[in-house]
């Protein structure tokens, strides 16, 4: 197991994350990330707003970004237009 | 041993010398458990009720995929199974989040204690019946509350609880839990669920550092969890 940190980073600033969580290997960091992602949105749109401009980042303990997930990369948006 | 649990049961009855004499004798045995560990797996048939002791234990169920849900956070001086006297089988797991000790009660000892008692079985019967209300809120928590309002009550009710069993002062207390721990209690992840504590930290309502609850505003923190004491049952009866 290895521990990853998942800073975030959005219009709101960012929010570092000091304490971390264990994963297999990268893959099961990247789909906790995009769990975590997706939270965040929900969260937002209750709220009425969609800010897909953020990116968490998934850093090592030393704070060296291994891999970064983009809002936009974490859901499917459609909209009319999209369809023709 | 079970001064916590006694603390718990006076804030709100009267507990007589004889009647606290026979809840100690029900505790037969004591076992320590290590953080995060199982004390009671969900399907289990049980013939023994849990009486919390030290450190904070859940009831928590689990989905296939690995997802959690917290139903209730438990603290010392809780009886965790209680319900599971009459039901015979547990529908969640009783889980351990710190290192706890558990004071063992055998079902036998505990109808004898409740056919020797009948007011200890009323007691304990509005013991269950508080654990619902809980459950109620968490309910109404996770169903419409927002991230910040539910970590807001969250944070308010162990507050209380911790308090009845002089755990908590009015500036804070200690709640020895992961982010992770608090997401799977509160329906969120735990990167949202650190997000929400710095909004909770720039509100100036509360911070949450190291295992320290610090509250720097009571009342806000209240109102940004519409917060309302009553399914907690404080006032004193007398049954």
């Amino acid at each position: 197991m290895q521990r990853f940190y998942m800073h975030v980073h959005n219009g709101l600033g960012t929010v570092c994350d000091e304490e971390g969580l264990e994963f297999a290997d990268m893959d099961a960091a990247v789909r906790c990330a995009i769990a975590n992602i997706r939270s965040i949105l929900c969260e937002e749109v209750r709220g009425g707003c969609l800010d897909l401009r953020g990116r968490l980042d998934i850093a090592a303990a030393g704070g060296q970004v291994l891999h970064t997930v983009r809002f936009d990369e974490a859901i499917t948006v459609m909209r009319d237009d999209d369809s023709r | 041993m079970i001064e916590r649990h006694l603390m718990r049961l006076r804030a709100r009855d009267a507990i007589s010398a004889e009647e606290e004499a026979a809840i100690r004798s029900v505790i037969t045995d004591v076992r320590d458990f290590g953080a995060h560990r199982t004390i009671v797996r969900a399907g289990t048939e049980t013939t023994n009720c849990s009486l919390l002791l030290e450190g904070l234990a859940c009831r928590a169920k689990d989905m296939r995929d690995g997802q959690r849900q917290i139903t209730e956070l438990n603290v010392a001086g809780d009886f965790i199974d209680l319900h599971g006297f009459t039901l015979k089988r547990l529908d969640h797991s009783l889980l351990a989040l710190t290192r706890v000790k558990i004071g063992i009660a055998p079902h036998e000892r505990v109808k004898e204690l409740i056919e020797a008692f009948p007011h200890i079985g009323r007691v304990y019967w509005y013991s269950t019946n508080l654990d619902a209300a809980i459950h109620r809120e968490w309910v109404l928590s996770l169903g419409r509350r927002t991230a910040l309002g539910r970590l807001a009550s969250l944070f308010c009710e162990m507050q209380v609880r911790l308090g009845l069993v002089g755990l908590a002062e009015e500036d804070g207390y200690a709640l020895d839990l992961t982010q992770a721990d608090l997401a799977e209690c509160m329906g969120l992840t735990p990167v949202h669920v650190n997000r929400t504590l710095r909004e909770l930290r720039e509100r100036e309502l509360l911070t949450f550092r190291d295992g320290r609850v610090s509250i720097l505003n009571p009342a806000g923190l209240r109102r940004a969890a519409e917060f309302d004491p009553a399914y907690l049952y404080l006032d004193r009866q007398s049954e």
